[in-house]
Parts: structure tokens; C-alpha cells; sequence
């Protein structure tokens, strides 16, 4: 199984496995959609690296080399309503997608491969949804777009930016579902993005917690949000709302915020808010330590 | 922006300019065609426009004579035969304005092109592109936007008399791009945070493919007021120079034509029709562009446009409820909804969006109202604070609003005023956008005790900063602005605002979604000490059930536009009787219960304007049956608890 | 402190701009006119002066361009351009400074007024939406600021002056009454300046009123608005500071935009009227080929206008804390 890795700005690396779909969870501000634009090519890093099946980014050279990588690895973003160019019918993105990364199909295959990927995302019938322009779809339908324009690219890893938090409800579930689907039929990996922790785990194999650009933990799914060691994990699964169980109240009485990372000095930057800081918080950055099966945490108390 | 963006409970469809544009991609010119001529600006604009255009082609045939002839009588008046009189030359003024026509209408036209292209080029290029390039180009932008345009071009017609009709317009042109630059650069920043192009960055595009086919096609609107701006301009200037004698003295045009009225004394000689009739032509032709400019905002920004509810054209209405007036008694609720109904209008029928609800929240009691986008809920909850007007646009069309034994939807605004604040406060979902952004929280605080009290300046100050304390906040940021402040505590600041008064009820529109869900859940802690300690009553909007479940004590669930169930907290999240509400609650994912999985709600809620018949969640419902879509469903009771569905008619 | 420096700094690029195209546009053109001139003023005047317009104009061929470029710049500088043609031989300086508080008090109070009262005719306007003033003035005045401002002044003349004989038809004052600060000059002038001044009034409010209108829409939907509302603070707080007070500074932003606009009618206006302001000179010194007075009043009016710029700026310093801010 080959691996994918990648490291960024803030010290952060982490692992994508082939047809594994990862939750990269945190706040606002925290820097989970930079490391997506860091994956999609948008920014670069000024240091580090991120490798794709064994092959360091920074030597991606010309723009046959990026087209053929950003035709591997899609993103699908957060705002259903403003990720659909509004002039134009909802098919325009996922052709020109084939265009510019599958050149070597006909017309008719790429007709074909249109009408195939609707139909994956569940935006029946093609006939009727493909001539529709974004303003005639509900939020979930623009989502649903999002993902097949994606899949028209035959990637291998979808970068896939908070993809339901801006949706309702009652349709959240079925983009969920549509990503579960689409590792199982397609093969895909996920790299999930949210600050909804328990669609997290729901959905995800893995789950990788950012605190103010900081990887703070990492480990499988149940394995981290039953049992979280990071101070922040354990303020951030006793936070969220869950209506079957008794109203936790232990540190609802939280109001810090996290810090404005600009010019960062040593330490840990959550040591402000958190209930176990010791002396050394104050002055050394914490660096994500192995903490038993696959479990890694960036705490110098947590054990 | 319209209804996109975070606010998604609005209760209108998606609709913003997107609509119009993507009509003239579909090649419909007819939709087009009917917006302009429903606007009676865009109509008289066209139709101006348009014969001036004739004039332009067909000179010859519509003007009797040879307009530079000097065969007449000179200075005659108007007759049959010089339906404009003759000029002090002797030739037919009527003539020479329909001949000049051609040349004021290509100097605008030309122009108009010229400094559309140029705009678009300079300021789409400057704003995508940013950086060093965005810098230079918008330095330059300003600089010949404030340089005077006019005077510039007179000092270089000055060293280049009766140069031609080309320069003028090239002069023009060159000058004359800098507002629409600036207006096009604006517009493409708004749009660069907008995904779709990073969605075409990210696939793969050519920068120049992003210009051309991404971003243009989504701004024809203002490039379109962009070209109808510079023509405009165009017309005036270059009749400013033909007027001073900066153009060519012997060409036809209107300008020229009142240069020659001015150097022959056209008013003193008593013939003020030579100056009369190009000036009309030249305000005609100028004013058929700035009507079809101020037209067309109209019509691609629907929020400049005034329409009103019809209420003969809403589909059913029913008497309004012959109830007792509420007497004075112990056990008098707070807030008595009875048959609520609010109405938007459309472009079409106006639309139902709150649909007869009745409703009773006792003293001190936690109502939470939850519902999926455009389901009514806001629309309610502004309704009972009778703050309706847009962005959420409504009527009340009938129903009443009880509230200290007083009718809110019949009170006049002055009496309104005394409730406000006082006795009904209202906290809204984003501080950044509900608190006035060039006043400190000192001087919004200070304006709500002036309206309401005699306080004295240091009273107000006290209070202000207690009610800060209240919410945790350090009083040192009383006298901060608000973006000064992070989210969190403009949130909590705004909270405070609507407890100076401690008033009886506090309406609460999603007020911690803008939040993370650890500041969520410690504002959730705050909002429920404080309404126990000082005892306010709440209704608090939400789109996510799971969030109010420690929290309130009844649940109303809407769906599309009516109450789908009322129930007890806790009996609700136990035992959902509407299959909406059941369905809601299977659609979280649990953080620590069995990993089971979820169907959600197929489907999307139906568009308010088009409703099913029968139940309006059939469509959707997993329980479907035959009586569920044979007419409209009534609230049964059921231990307590309120819920539309047919199913509980045999369980009543 | 951040706003305002870059506001300056913007002003000295632009006048810079202005003087460099005032530089360059003589040499540019073909045929240098001001070399005929050039006969007409030797022999009577200083050399001095004689030398600023040869630099000016680019006669003497002695000197680089780029060295008659910073003795230009030298001189515009020290406020030098040469001898007025026209009014030989007074300096260009002194003619500009005479023409200049005629402007100054008709066309700077016209704008003023016109920016003020139209601001608050838009603010209304928009307060009570689909109301008479709303239907009435806003689709006028969008016609009216369509039309020429000469051609109205013409009108003007024609109607108030010609045909009724209410008001004087030319001039800034009768050449009857002594110059002076005397009451009788005083309502001399002030009569002189109604038709001119309603004329730039009328053409240019439609501008201040549109936007002001438009942005007041756009600012009613505010959410800061509705909470007014539901402060239940009286209707006049909540239109003044809370609609106003932020629908007022796009408009200051259109303001510095169409300064440049309003400032080409008053030309023109001045024209009509001879009324004695810089843009009736300006026009006279382009008719008379008396280039220096005619860049030495261009570059006036750019400062003028880069002046009111500066002053709409420190109103939205003053009225937005957020400028103020700024990093």
C-alpha cells in the first residue's frame, strides 16, 4: 500500500492511506482549510513537503505535471452556493474538468462519463438535472454537483472542505452518505474537513484534531473521541451537543479563545485555556508523541 | 448578497441577480425583453434610445432638407415648412438635428466601447491578479479618476485644434474608464472570495480562462451600467467641446450646433430655439442612458425595488378568530400567538410563509423553534417582534400577536416603541452584523436607556458595564467598536444589550451558530443561568435540535411555513410523533451512541410558492399514506402535544 | 494614522501626475504652437519669466528634457509659470489667485450644498420608500443630471434673465458697483451667483441623491438597522445614526469620484455665465493661446479638487472608526 504523506507550515504531518478517508477536525481559524489549499495547490509551503504515491509536490515541474496531480486529488468546497459559477448550466464544471485533465476522450465518452457521474451522486434524472442552472438547485443539489465534478476528474483523494456544514439537517446525512459510497464504489480516499465532531465520526476511519495550526492529536476515529488525551480533544467532545446523553457541565465555564497565531514563539499555544498546564507549556511547543496503537498526542502531560 | 451566504433561513428562494444573467446565457431574450418592459425607466430608456438609433441610420429620409444648405431666409421661426425655424445662416435647424444625431450617437457608442473594454481589462485584471499588479494598475485607476477629465482634455485640444472625430473619441475613451475600472475591481474582489473561481483555480484554468469565461460572464450587469455610464459621459463632454469650439466648427452635430447659437447670440436675438432644440436632443439622448443605468440597478438588484403584498391574490385566508379579550388574571401568558399569518410578495402570487400559527409561552418559560432553512422560522420570529422588512421580507397578513395583554400587530409604532426593549429585547445571529459598526457598544447601550428612561449619564454608564459583567465580559471594552472585539464577545456584548432592561421576553434568532461549538456550548450554559436567575422568558430559533436539548422547555418544529409538532422538550427527543420530527432526530450522527447508519430526509423541503397538496411533508415522508395528500392536514392533539399528521388522527 | 498618510501620499502622486502631464503634453504634440508665441512675448518681459515658459514649453533646445523636466518642476514649485499673455504683464500666479475665490465661493458652496442637500433628500427618499418623494425626485433628478450644465445655463439666461429681467444675466458683479467689502457689493455678487449656482445645483444633486438613495436601500437591510428598530429607538435616531451616519460614506467615497464631473460643468457654467472664476479664465486662456495661464489654472483646478478629495477623506476618518484602524 502506498502512502501519502504530507507536512506543513505549522509543523503538521500527517498520513493519507488509499481508500481510507481521514476527518481533519478543529475550530475556526485553526488551519484545516489551509492545509486543504496546501493539497490542492493554492498555496505552497514555505517549508516542508507533501508527497503524492511516493512523489515529493515541490518537484511537480510545468503544468502537464499539475494538471495530471490536481486531476488526482479534487477538492469539493464548503459553500454550495458560491462554488457553482451562477452564468453557467451545472454541467459547464464537470466538462470543462474532463477537458482539461481527460483530453483523450471523445464527445460521446465524455457525454457518457457526464451522465455517469451524475448519476453516482444521486442528481437524478440526468436528463432533466444536467441542463438545470445552480439558482433551480436546493443546497444538497449543489453539493451533490461539487462531488460529481470531482469524480469526472477519476481522482484518488478528494479534499472535501466542510463540505455539509452550510447545508440543512435533514440533507447532511445524505452527503455523508454519498462520500461513504463513493470510497466503496470508486476506490476514493477522503480527507474530510469539519468542525462537526460527531459527522467525524460517523464518516471517517481516522481523525486528525488541529488546535491553532497545531496538530494536537490523531489516532482511530472512537479511539480519539471516547478517549481523548489532548486537554483541547476532551474540551472539544464534551462541548458538543449530544441529546442523548446528561448535559456534561464540567468546563462550560470555558470562554478563552485560541490565540492569533501571527508570530508564534514556543510553547504550547492551548496552554492559556488548558486545566493541566504545567511549567513547561510556557516554553516548549509539544510535538505529537506515539501514545500507544497508531494514537499520536501533542501534550506534555497527557499520557 | 441575497440569500446566499451564511444566513440560510431566509424565507425567499435563492433568487439574486444570478437569475437575470443566466436567463440571457439561456439565450431566453424574451425574460430579458419582459424585465425592461415591466420597469416603466428601462421602457422610456429603450424606446428613446431606440429612435435616436433611427434618426442615426436613416438621416436622409427622415430630414427635409440638405442640413448644411444655406438657402433659406436666415433666423426665420418655426413654420410648416421649418418646423424648427432656420439658423442665422439660413439653413434648417430641424435638418441639422436629425443629421446630428449620427455623430453624438457614435461618439457615445464608440466611447462607450472603448472605455468598457478598458475598464474591464484594468480593473478585473487588477483585482484578480492582486499584488504588485493590483497596486499599480488601481494607483493609476485613482489618479485619472480624481485627475479633472474635462479641463485635461480641453488643454489637449488646445495644442490640437480641429483634430478629428477619431481623437476625440480615442481622447475620450482613454480618459473616460477609470470609474467603471474602479466599480469592475470592486466587484471582482467581492467575487474572488467566492469558490467557484478557486474552483477553477484549483482544476486546473488558465488565468486568462478565469478572467474571460469565469468571472465575466457574472458581471454583465455591471458591465453593462458600465457601458451606459461611459456613453453618457461621452455625450456630454464631447457637446461640452463642440460648445466651446474645441471641435470641429463645420461637422453636424448637436454640440456644434449650440456653438453656433451661442456665438450668435441665439438668446439675445430672440431665437432660443437654436439653443433649445440640440440641448433637448443632446438631455434626451443623455438621459435615455442614465434612465436604462438606473433601471437596470433595478432590475439586477431586487432590493431597490418596492413591491407590496396583494392580499386578494393570497390563495386562502381565513376570518380572524372572534377570541375573548384576554382578561387581567394570574395564569396570563406572556406571549399569545393566536392564527399568526405572514405573506411575502413575489414577482408572481405572493407567497405564505408563516401559515396560521397559534402559539402560548408562559412567564419565564424556553420555547426553541427549529426548522430547516426557509421553513419559516425567522419569518415567525420577526413577525412577534413586529420587525418584518428586508432582508426578510413579510407582511402580516393575519393573526394576532398578545403580548402584556396588548394586540402588537394593530399597536401604533409609537406605542411599539414602549414595549421594545423594555419588556421585549431581541438578540440576531451575527453581532458583526446587528451592532452598528461606527458606534461603541458604550454609545448602542447608551441609545436603548435614552429611549426608554430618564437615567442619568452615569446610570447608564453603571448599568452598561454591569450588564457586560453579567455576560462575562471585562467592562474595559465598553467603549471599543465592534470589530475591535472577537466574535465570541460581540455575541455575548449584543446579550448584554438586550438585558438593560431585563425585559420579560428576549427573542434569540440563532444567536450562537456563528460560533464554534466549544463558545457555543458555554454561551448555551450563560443564556440558560441568566434566564433562571432573572427569569425572562425565551424564544430561541435554531437549526440545530440537538443544540436546545438541555435547554428549552417546548419544542415547536416547522415545516414549511406551518407547525409540524409542539411538544415538550425532552417527550419530543423521546418520542416524535411527526415523522419530520423523528426524521430530524435520526438525522445526527451520534459522538458516543451505537455507529448505526443514517438515512436523513430524502428529498428538500418544497418551494413555498408551489406546495403539495395535502400534507406539505408527504413528498419526503417514509409513512406515506393515500389520506395524507386528500387536503389539508389539522393540528391534533395528542397528550399535550400538538402534531399535523394524519396518523394520530385514530390515536386523538 | 495609517488612512491619512496614504491620503496624502495619494495627493502629492496625482498632482504630480497633473504637473508631468502638463509637462509632457507640449512636447507631445505635433507642431509646437508655443513656439510662435514665443515671438510675441520677447523683448517684453523679464528673462526670467521668459525662461519659465521656455522650459515650460520645451523651446529651449539648450537643455535635456530631463533636465528642463526638474527646473520645471523647480518652478511649479516655487508657484513660477511664467507671464500671463492676456493680462500681460501680470505674472500667471496672480491671475489665478484673482479668478480664485470667485470660484471657490460659487462653485465650492454649490458643490457643498448640492452634496449635502442631496445626500439628505436620498436619505430620505429611501426612508420612506415608494412615498411622493421617492416617486417624484429620484427619477427627475436622474434625467436632469443628464442634461449639459451649459445648455441649462443657457436656458437659465434665457428664461430668468431675458425674458423677466429677475436676474442678471452675466458677470460675477454690475460694473457699476465698487469692488469692496461693502454690503452693496456683497448682495451684488450674491445675485449675480443664483442662476449660475442653481444651474450646477440642479445638474449635479441627481448624482448625490441616486447613490445616497441606493446605498440608504442597501443599508436599511442592515441587521444594525432592524436592531434599532427593535430598540425601539425613535425613528429619527435610527435614520440618522444608524441609516445615515453609514450610508453616507460610500457616498463620500462617489463624492471624491465625481468632484472631477461637477468641476467640468462649472467650467462650462462659468463660461456661459462670464462669471469671473478660474474656468472662465481657463476657457479665455485657451481661446487667447495663452498656454501658461492656461496650465497654471489647469494645475489649480486638480488642486482644488485633490483638496476637496483630502477633505471627504477626513470626514470618513472622522465618521467610520473603521478607517481609523486601519492596520
Amino acid at each position: 500500500m502506498s502512502r501519502q504523506t504530507l507536512h506543513a507550515v505549522d509543523d503538521v504531518d500527517l498520513t493519507i492511506g488509499r481508500g481510507e478517508i481521514v476527518a481533519l477536525v478543529g475550530e475556526s481559524g485553526s488551519g484545516k482549510s489551509t492545509i486543504a489549499r496546501l493539497l490542492a495547490l493554492v498555496y505552497q509551503p514555505t517549508r516542508g513537503e507533501i508527497w503524492f504515491e511516493d512523489r515529493p509536490l515541490s518537484r511537480l515541474r510545468g503544468r502537464r505535471n499539475r494538471l495530471a496531480y490536481s486531476g488526482d486529488v479534487p477538492m469539493v468546497f464548503q459553500d454550495p452556493y458560491s462554488s457553482i459559477n451562477p452564468a453557467y448550466r451545472i454541467s459547464h464544471g464537470i466538462a470543462r474538468g474532463m477537458k482539461l485533465h481527460r483530453g483523450d476522450l471523445s464527445r460521446t465518452e465524455r457525454r457518457g462519463e457526464l451522465n455517469r457521474v451524475l448519476e453516482a451522486v444521486g442528481l437524478v434524472p440526468v436528463s432533466d438535472t444536467r441542463r438545470r442552472f445552480p439558482y433551480e438547485l436546493s443546497g444538497g443539489q449543489r453539493q451533490r454537483v461539487g462531488f460529481a465534478q470531482a469524480l469526472a476528474l477519476k481522482p484518488k483523494l478528494i479534499v472535501a472542505d466542510e463540505p455539509v456544514s452550510m447545508l440543512d439537517v435533514s440533507i447532511r446525512v445524505g452527503v455523508l452518505n454519498l462520500m461513504g459510497e463513493l470510497r466503496e464504489r470508486e476506490g476514493v480516499s477522503f480527507l474530510y474537513i469539519t468542525h462537526d465532531v460527531a459527522s467525524a465520526r460517523y464518516l471517517a476511519d481516522r481523525v486528525l484534531v488541529m488546535y491553532a495550526g497545531h496538530l494536537v492529536e490523531e489516532g482511530a476515529t472512537d479511539d480519539v473521541l471516547h478517549r481523548p488525551k489532548h486537554p483541547y480533544t476532551q474540551l472539544l467532545v464534551s462541548a458538543v451537543p449530544d441529546p442523548r446523553a446528561e448535559l456534561g457541565l464540567a468546563d462550560a465555564r470555558d470562554v478563552g479563545e485560541p490565540p492569533k497565531v501571527i508570530d508564534p514563539k514556543p510553547g504550547c499555544r492551548f496552554r492559556g485555556r488548558c486545566p493541566l498546564a504545567v511549567a513547561e507549556c510556557e516554553t516548549v511547543t509539544p510535538v505529537l508523541r506515539e501514545l500507544g496503537d497508531r494514537r499520536r498526542v501533542a501534550c506534555h502531560v497527557a499520557s | 448578497m441575497s440569500s446566499v451566504g451564511a444566513t440560510d433561513q431566509l424565507a425567499t428562494p435563492p433568487v439574486g441577480p444570478a437569475p437575470l444573467v443566466a436567463e440571457a446565457e439561456q439565450g431566453r431574450w424574451w425574460d430579458v425583453w419582459r424585465a425592461i418592459s415591466r420597469n416603466k425607466k428601462a421602457l422610456v430608456g429603450v424606446l428613446l434610445l431606440l429612435a435616436f438609433v433611427v434618426l442615426a441610420i436613416f438621416p436622409g429620409q427622415i430630414a427635409p432638407e440638405d442640413p448644411t444648405a444655406q438657402i433659406y431666409d436666415p433666423a426665420l421661426g418655426p413654420s410648416w415648412h421649418h418646423l424648427l425655424g432656420t439658423t442665422g445662416r439660413g439653413e434648417d435647424v430641424f435638418s441639422q438635428l436629425v443629421w446630428g444625431t449620427r455623430l453624438s450617437l457614435v461618439i457615445a457608442l464608440a466611447v462607450g466601447a472603448l472605455a468598457t473594454v478598458l475598464s474591464v481589462l484594468i480593473g478585473v485584471s487588477a483585482a484578480y491578479l492582486g499584488g504588485i499588479a493590483d497596486g499599480i494598475l488601481s494607483l493609476i485607476t485613482d489618479v485619472i479618476l480624481v485627475l479633472p477629465i474635462f479641463p485635461l482634455i480641453i488643454v489637449i485640444a488646445a495644442y490640437r485644434k480641429n483634430s478629428g472625430l477619431f481623437t476625440l473619441i480615442v481622447v475620450l475613451g482613454a480618459l473616460g474608464w477609470s470609474y467603471g475600472a474602479r466599480q469592475l475591481r470592486s466587484q471582482t474582489l467581492s467575487l474572488r472570495t467566492r469558490d467557484f473561481l478557486e474552483s477553477a483555480r484549483v482544476r486546473g484554468e488558465r488565468k486568462f480562462y478565469v478572467i474571460l469565461f469565469e468571472i465575466l460572464p457574472t458581471m454583465t450587469s455591471l458591465i453593462v451600467a458600465t457601458f451606459l455610464g461611459a456613453a453618457l459621459y461621452a455625450v456630454l463632454t464631447a457637446a461640452g467641446l463642440q460648445f466651446i469650439g474645441l471641435g470641429d466648427p463645420n461637422s453636424q452635430s448637436w454640440g456644434t450646433m449650440l456653438y453656433w447659437a451661442q456665438n450668435g447670440e441665439a438668446l439675445f436675438a430672440g431665437m432660443p430655439l437654436w439653443a433649445i432644440a440640440p440641448g433637448v436632443c443632446i438631455a434626451l439622448l443623455g438621459a435615455s442612458f442614465a434612465l436604462l443605468n438606473y433601471a437596470f440597478d433595478e432590475i439586477s438588484s431586487p432590493a431597490l425595488r418596492v413591491r407590496k403584498v396583494e392580499r386578494s391574490r393570497i390563495p386562502y385566508r381565513l376570518p380572524p378568530p372572534a377570541g375573548p379579550e384576554p382578561g387581567p388574571g394570574a395564569e396570563q401568558p406572556v406571549l399569545k400567538v393566536e392564527d399568526l399569518t405572514v405573506a411575502y410578495a413575489t414577482d408572481d402570487d405572493p407567497v405564505v410563509a408563516v401559515d396560521h400559527v397559534d402559539l402560548e409561552l408562559a412567564r419565564g418559560e424556553f420555547l426553541a423553534i427549529v426548522g430547516e432553512s426557509g421553513c419559516g422560522k425567522s419569518t415567525l420570529l420577526y413577525a412577534i417582534a413586529r420587525l418584518l422588512g428586508s432582508p426578510l421580507p413579510g407582511e402580516i397578513v393575519n393573526g394576532r400577536v398578545l403580548f402584556q395583554g396588548k394586540d402588537l400587530v394593530l399597536l401604533e409604532e409609537r406605542e411599539l416603541r414602549r414595549v421594545r426593549w423594555r419588556d421585549l429585547s431581541v438578540v440576531m445571529q451575527s453581532a458583526m452584523n446587528a451592532l452598528n459598526p461606527v458606534l461603541t457598544v458604550a454609545e448602542q447601550m447608551r441609545d436603548a436607556c435614552r429611549a426608554h428612561s430618564n437615567m442619568s449619564k452615569r446610570e447608564i454608564e453603571d448599568r452598561s458595564r454591569e450588564v457586560l459583567r453579567l455576560v462575562s465580559i471585562d467592562p474595559i471594552h465598553l467603549h471599543s467598536y465592534p470589530h475591535q472585539l472577537s466574535g465570541g464577545m460581540r455575541q455575548r456584548a449584543m446579550i448584554a444589550m438586550a438585558l438593560l432592561f431585563t425585559p420579560d421576553l428576549v427573542i434569540m434568532d440563532e444567536p450562537t451558530s456563528a460560533l464554534d461549538v466549544v463558545a457555543q456550548r458555554s454561551l448555551m450554559v450563560q443564556i440558560k443561568e441568566l434566564q433562571e436567575r432573572l427569569g425572562f422568558a425565551v424564544i430561541f430559533v435554531t437549526h440545530d435540535m440537538s443544540l436546545v436539548r438541555h435547554f428549552s422547555d417546548r419544542l415547536l418544529v416547522m415545516y414549511a411555513g406551518q407547525i409540524a409538532e409542539l411538544s415538550e422538550t425532552r417527550e419530543l427527543f423521546d418520542r416524535p410523533l411527526h415523522p419530520y420530527s423523528h426524521g430530524l432526530l435520526e438525522a445526527f450522527p451520534s459522538l458516543r451512541g451505537p455507529k448505526v447508519r443514517l438515512l436523513g430526509i430524502p428529498g428538500s423541503p418544497p418551494d413555498l410558492a408551489n406546495l403539495p397538496a395535502g400534507c406539505r411533508f408527504a413528498p419526503r415522508c417514509p409513512r406515506v399514506e393515500r389520506r395524507c395528500t386528500e387536503g389539508e392536514v389539522p393540528l391534533y392533539s395528542v397528550n399535550g402535544s400538538l402534531v399535523r399528521c394524519v396518523l394520530q388522527e385514530d390515536r386523538r | 494614522m495609517r488612512f491619512v498618510l496614504r491620503r496624502l501620499g495619494f495627493f502629492v502622486v496625482t498632482l504630480w501626475a497633473a504637473v508631468t502631464a502638463n509637462f509632457l503634453i507640449p512636447r507631445l504634440m505635433p507642431g509646437n504652437p508655443a513656439l510662435a508665441l514665443m515671438a510675441r512675448y520677447r523683448g517684453h518681459i523679464n528673462p526670467q519669466s521668459l525662461h519659465a515658459i521656455e522650459i515650460a514649453f520645451g523651446v529651449n533646445k539648450h537643455q535635456s528634457v530631463l533636465s528642463s523636466y526638474f527646473s520645471y518642476l523647480g518652478n511649479v514649485f516655487r508657484g513660477r509659470f511664467g507671464v500671463s499673455l492676456t493680462f500681460f504683464p501680470d505674472p500667471v500666479t496672480k491671475n489665478v489667485l484673482q479668478a480664485l475665490p470667485w470660484t471657490l465661493a460659487l462653485v465650492g458652496v454649490t458643490t457643498i450644498l448640492a452634496f449635502l442637500l442631496g445626500t439628505l433628500i436620498g436619505l430620505l427618499a429611501a426612508w420612506r420608500r415608494g412615498g411622493v418623494l421617492d416617486s417624484i425626485l429620484p427619477p427627475l433628478f436622474v434625467i436632469t443630471s443628464a442634461f449639459p450644465y451649459f445648455w441649462l445655463a443657457m436656458l437659465a439666461i434665457w428664461l430668468f434673465a431675458i425674458k423677466y429681467h429677475w436676474l442678471p444675466q452675466s458677470g460675477g458683479y454690475d460694473f457699476t458697483t465698487t469692488v469692496g467689502w461693502t454690503w452693496t457689493f456683497f448682495w451684488d455678487a450674491v445675485k449675480h451667483s443664483i442662476l449660475p449656482a442653481l444651474t450646477i445645483l440642479v445638474t449635479s444633486i441627481g448624482g448625490w441623491i441616486l447613490t445616497m438613495r441606493n446605498n440608504t436601500i442597501t443599508v436599511l437591510t442592515e441587521d444594525y438597522v432592524r436592531m434599532a428598530r427593535a430598540k425601539g429607538l425613535g425613528p429619527w435616531r435610527v435614520m440618522w445614526t444608524y441609516a445615515g451616519r453609514n450610508a453616507i460614506l460610500p457616498n463620500l467615497t462617489g463624492f471624491a469620484m465625481s468632484l472631477g464631473f461637477v468641476v467640468s460643468g462649472a467650467i462650462l457654467v462659468e463660461f456661459v455665465f462670464n462669471y469671473p472664476g478660474v474656468g472662465w479664465m481657463f476657457l479665455q486662456s485657451v481661446e487667447q493661446q495663452d498656454y501658461a495661464l492656461m496650465q497654471g489654472l489647469f494645475l489649480m483646478i486638480v488642486v482644488a479638487v485633490l483638496t476637496a478629495i483630502l477633505a471627504a477623506d477626513a470626514a470618513t476618518a472622522l465618521l467610520d472608526p473603521r478607517t481609523r484602524d486601519l492596520r
